[in-house]
């Protein structure tokens, strides 16, 4: 691994603080092997599952012999089955979040998050793939296990750079078509969007029974919006001018703020989205940590 | 209210710094900071949501804002507000300098018991009290130079305090204090002025002395600063009467000798009818009732009065010249001086009386040895069987200067034009009721250059026959025939109705039209040539104004035209032109005119119309008086005048062409002349030159005798009474007696309202003025309080501004809501 050519996005001691997390996810994964997250079939882990009666056609050999000769009755013992985690990491490429004032860009902080996530998760065994969007889907990196994959990752993220609209709502769905099993998708933006869309594609990502966690990022300034000047706002999206006086309209400002926040929250919590609200003055590693260990108590 | 700022400057200069936050606010409209952005969804949606109440919030902001400079400089200006005196200034001025006003009116009723004069000392003395570390001087009319105030003694046994019975000239006693203070003072001054606003002695007419007084006051040229402080007593007084005798003289020797006649006038402030008990006092006793009808012992009057004629029988053995009062009331009520009425000041009038002229007196002014002196004075003076009251003296005119024209009725001046102080003399006398005429000099005696009220005589015009030679005398002009019109200048028209050529009881003409004329002078009349040139002025000033591209030649033609106009005036004598407002007139007009530059026509006509134009419109009207001022009582045939009137004060002059004299004309043998001569004589006597009454009786304060002459009173209970401040009657050590009463104007109760403040402020210039009117009926009560500072208020004004900008700029408790509710949802 070329880790010198990614210090802008890694960074060694944080992952080696957080390498003996475990990622879990929060719902039964079909994977194509074995691994170490639950899965929803029956397999040949040593975790005993139930007992069931035999029907015709099932395999003599899975038979409790021992219950059939104390009680002259055919049942099968069945075990929990361990699959690995498909994990798709969705990373938001649009203009705004080329943003940032107070620390770094909001991208720059979301491309550590998605880089670490993605280490984790190819550490753990784990298939990892990256979607960048904007207005277009700039890279489909399909989950794999191997580590050679994990540095085609990290190179995409090495160069791509925010530009362009938003359209990730549409690519959401897409996505969540797209997947044909049970995966863990963590998506990484600022859904500067209608909340109303974002919540229906949250909807379609539940329906299709993914666990997909939402990581929020927001500037400090865009929730303190303080300003004492007027100002000639211009939209990194579109480069649309605005002038306005920020006094004037703050409180108008934080208000809308507010109740965007409040609908997202409320919409996560309906379709039982894993919601995160960062702020990026905040250390993106205890971000992550939290994460992980409330996933850890959530397997227990 | 606030009426003044002691750093006005700072007002004056600072207000725009009012304007600062909104400059800023501006300023920071235009200073737009660029700034990337990515949430502009929610900046949107607050675009559309910002209200209007956030908008109002705002300029209400910027309000508040502005309105808190505004107070920080009304506070820093100083502004004094409301009453009189104490407690002005935080820091105490170093000199308080007080003015008193002592004239008689301001010895009327102010509260229950006290005068103004003696309710404004008690607020002298309470400010002598207020600044401990304050010098205070005192000046009044009668000290004439400030005096120190000791504070440790009893105010009123520093100085003499007691009313007058003087006016005053309140412009003359503030030059007075300016100029003392300029000579000794330094740092900051206060003038207090205590006066009773009567506009005849503050005198806002003379303008010339008031910008003095205003310069003066202003410390341009001082190293002190005053501010002035006016205690304004005008409460209205509604129930006074005064009296003034116009006249005293004996009754005819032939039918009354006995009697005494005295011409009263009376002059109350309301138009309510009273009934007057009047006192008649002569030479030191009352005299009795018994002595007097009951109608002259009780008057009625109601509102100013004509004089009123009143005679009684004089006591045995009163002497021919004595003199006298007359009072309205019996006695004084030591407990309560304002018993009769609100001023007891003008409550008695002084007279001298005389005997009845028996003799008619005119003074004939020219050499003796000329025939023409004699004859008018013959004329004058004619000779008749049976006798005639008539006497004229002739007078050399190179000793004049002690002459006491006053008991002339009619001088004759047959030389060349008086000057110098014998001309003020005559001016004087002829404003005092006068009559005076001029026949010119001699042909030998000419002398060009001299005028007296305007009206100067140009050179002699001599008829000549048709040889073209000049008549030699009237005679040699009569025709041969009665059918054949006499040579020399023909009279054509006079006056027939009114003046000394009338036509007589019976209607008959005087045969003026007879008078041969062969020599005459002819007349100038400088304040008609004044009008003129004014005129000529203001219309290539009004040309120059119209003018699209202006011309620098109007521009000279109007500085010469004014530059006539003032020689003009200044031909006219201190009595129709004063000397102050030829000064004026200088400087506020000729001298500005001159000093335009006519280089530069459109900068000069700007300056004009900007700057000058009020005071050409101004001194227009002024001079505008002079257009006819004089009458052609009659008139030769090419209109040249032959008897021309002017009219001075009461008094007339006249100024006859043509002398009484064989090479002149044929005046003297023409009996109209005798009835000429009469008439005069007999209007001098009916103005009231001539009356011993009226020439021994002067205006108190005015009367200048000779310095090593003494008089003593002779009608005052105080012996101390001095005739430079106390009405009486004062006898020299000759024996001659002169009354002095209170000034006329002093009867006049015109005084400033408040309304008319700007007049007052106006006289003082650019000097801060505080006038603290005292208005209302007498006795109600005012406020002893002094003009307090208000800055503290403004203060607190701003901080209450700034408080109320503080509530309105910081987060309202539905902000903090928001951010709470985003925090929570945060931690979630």
């Amino acid at each position: 691994m070329a880790e010198q050519s990614y210090s802008e996005f890694l960074d060694g001691e944080v992952l080696g603080r957080l390498m003996h997390r475990f990622m879990h996810a929060r719902v039964p994964m079909v994977g194509t092997i074995t691994g170490q997250h639950r899965s929803p079939h029956r397999g040949s882990s040593v975790e005993f599952a139930e007992y069931r009666k035999y029907v015709p056609g099932d395999d003599p050999r899975l038979l409790d012999w021992r219950v059939l000769a104390r009680t002259d009755r055919y049942y099968i013992r069945e075990f929990e089955a361990d699959t690995n985690l498909r994990n798709y990491i969705v990373l938001d490429c649009s203009g705004s979040m080329g943003f940032g004032r107070v620390g770094e860009r909001k991208f720059d902080y979301a491309r550590r998050i998605a880089a670490t996530f993605a280490y984790l998760t190819a550490h753990q065994g784990d298939a990892v793939g990256l979607q960048c969007y904007s207005d277009q889907k700039l890279i489909d990196i399909p989950p794999r296990r191997n580590p050679a994959h994990l540095k085609h990752v990290f190179d995409t993220l090495a160069h791509v750079q925010p530009k362009g609209e938003t359209q990730l709502v549409h690519h959401l769905h897409e996505l969540a078509e797209r997947i044909r099993q049970r995966a863990l998708v963590i998506i990484i933006s600022d859904f500067f969007c209608d909340v109303d869309e974002l919540i229906h594609c949250f909807q379609h990502l539940s329906f299709q029974k993914h666990d997909f966690a939402v990581f929020h990022l927001l500037d400090p300034e865009e929730i303190q919006f303080d300003f004492d000047r007027p100002m000639r706002f211009v939209d990194l999206e579109d480069n649309s001018v605005l002038l306005a006086e920020p006094e004037v309209i703050r409180d108008q400002y934080l208000a809308a703020v507010d109740e965007y926040l409040v609908k997202l929250h409320e919409g996560c919590n309906k379709f039982q989205a894993d919601y995160r609200r960062v702020s990026t003055d905040a250390s993106y590693e205890e971000v992550i940590a939290d994460f992980l260990v409330e996933r850890e108590m959530y397997a227990k | 209210m606030l009426d003044q700022f002691i750093n006005l400057n700072v007002l004056k200069y600072g207000w725009p710094l009012a304007l600062l936050p909104v400059l800023i606010h501006l300023f920071n409209r235009l200073r737009h900071r660029r700034i990337d952005w990515a949430a502009m969804m929610f900046l949107r949606i607050a675009s559309r949501k910002s209200t209007r109440f956030n908008k109002i919030r705002q300029y209400l902001v910027l309000a508040l804002r502005v309105l808190a400079v505004l107070a920080l400089i009304l506070a820093l200006s100083r502004p004094l507000a409301g009453t009189w005196l104490g407690g002005m200034m935080t820091g105490d001025p170093e000199t308080i300098l007080i003015v008193l006003d002592r004239s008689v009116s301001m010895d009327s009723k102010d509260g229950s018991s006290l005068s103004k004069r003696e309710a404004a000392l008690a607020r002298i003395s309470d400010t002598a009290n207020k600044f401990p570390g304050t010098e205070i001087w005192y000046l009044d009319s009668v000290v004439g130079t400030p005096e120190r105030v000791d504070r440790l003694e009893p105010l009123e046994s520093q100085f003499d305090f007691n009313a007058t019975d003087t006016a005053v000239n309140m412009p003359r006693l503030l030059e007075q204090a300016s100029d003392w203070l300029g000579k000794n003072r330094s740092g900051d001054c206060m003038v207090f002025i205590a006066s009773d606003m009567q506009e005849d002695n503050w005198r806002p007419e003379a303008s010339g002395r008031w910008a003095k007084v205003a310069e003066g006051l202003s410390g341009e040229e001082h190293p002190f600063k005053a501010s002035v402080q006016v205690l304004a007593k005008t409460r209205a007084v509604t129930n006074n009467v005064s009296l003034r005798v116009l006249e005293a003289r004996r009754g005819d020797p032939r039918t009354a000798p006995e009697e005494l006649n005295l011409v009263v006038q009376f002059h109350t402030s309301s138009k309510a009818e009273k009934t007057l008990s009047l006192l008649y006092h002569l030479n030191g006793t009352n005299v009795p009732p018994s002595n007097i009808a009951v109608k002259h012992q009780r008057v009625k009057v109601k509102g100013s009065t004509l004089p009123i004629n009143v005679s009684f029988k004089a006591p045995p053995g009163t002497p021919e010249i004595g003199w006298g009062f007359v009072q309205i009331g019996l006695g004084t009520d030591a407990d309560d001086p304002f018993a009769i009425d609100d001023n007891p000041r003008d409550n008695r009038a002084y007279f001298v009386y005389g005997p009845s002229p028996e003799m008619a007196q005119s003074a004939i002014i020219g050499l003796g040895t000329e025939a023409a002196t004699d004859n008018i004075r013959r004329a004058a003076d004619p000779f008749y069987d049976g006798g005639t009251n008539r006497l004229a003296h002739v007078l050399a005119p190179g000793n004049l200067n002690a002459t006491a024209f006053a008991k002339y009725a009619t001088v004759a001046w047959q030389d060349p034009l008086p000057e110098g102080p014998v001309s003020e003399q005559l001016m004087r006398y002829v404003a005092e009721g006068g009559v005076l005429i001029f026949f010119p000099p001699s042909e030998t005696n000419q002398v060009s250059g001299r005028s007296f009220a305007g009206m100067e005589w140009q050179g002699v015009q001599a008829a000549t026959n048709g040889a073209g030679e000049a008549l030699a005398n009237w005679r040699v002009a009569r025709p041969a025939n009665d059918e054949e019109q006499p040579d020399g200048y023909r009279v054509t028209g006079w006056r027939e109705r009114e003046g000394p050529l009338a036509n007589s009881q019976n209607n008959l003409t005087l045969p003026v039209r007879d008078l041969i004329t062969v020599r005459r002078n002819t007349l100038r009349d400088h304040g008609v040539e004044a009008f003129n040139a004014m005129e000529l002025a203001w219309e290539k000033a009004e040309a120059l104004r119209a003018q699209e591209t202006p011309d620098g030649a109007l521009i000279r033609e109007m500085q010469k035209a004014l530059e006539t106009t003032a020689e003009h005036l200044s031909r006219l004598g201190s009595t129709l032109w004063p000397g102050t407002r030829a000064t004026d007139f200088r400087a506020q007009l000729v001298d500005p005119v001159k000093s335009l530059d006519a280089a530069q026509p459109g900068v000069a006509r700007r300056e004009l119309v900007d700057e000058i134009w009020p005071f050409l419109e101004r001194w227009r009207g002024q001079v505008d008086v002079f257009e006819g001022g004089h009458y052609v009582m009659a008139r030769f045939s090419d209109d040249r005048p032959l008897l021309t009137r002017k009219l001075v004060g009461r008094g007339q002059v006249y100024f006859c062409a043509t002398r009484p004299d064989e090479a002149w004309s044929s005046l003297h043998e023409q009996w109209f002349f005798v009835v000429m001569m009469d008439r005069l004589i007999r209007t001098g006597e009916a103005l009231g030159a001539g009356s011993y009454s009226v020439s021994h009786t002067r205006v108190c304060g005015t009367f200048e005798p000779p310095a090593d002459s003494t008089w003593k009173v002779v009608s005052s209970e105080v012996e101390t009474a001095d005739y430079r401040r106390n009405a009486g009657v004062y006898q020299s050590e000759m024996g001659e007696f002169i009354a002095l009463n209170r000034p006329m104007t002093e009867d006049d109760w015109q005084f400033f309202a408040e309304e008319q403040e700007d007049l007052v402020q106006g006289l003082f210039g650019s000097v801060p003025v505080h006038v603290h009117w005292e208005t209302g009926a007498a006795g109600e009560a005012s406020s002893t309080d002094g003009p307090k500072e208000v800055w503290r208020w403004f203060l607190i004004i701003m901080a209450a501004v700034l408080l109320g900008e503080a509530l309105l700029v910081i987060p309202r408790s539905s902000d903090e809501a928001v951010a709470g509710r985003r925090t929570a949802a945060a931690a979630t």
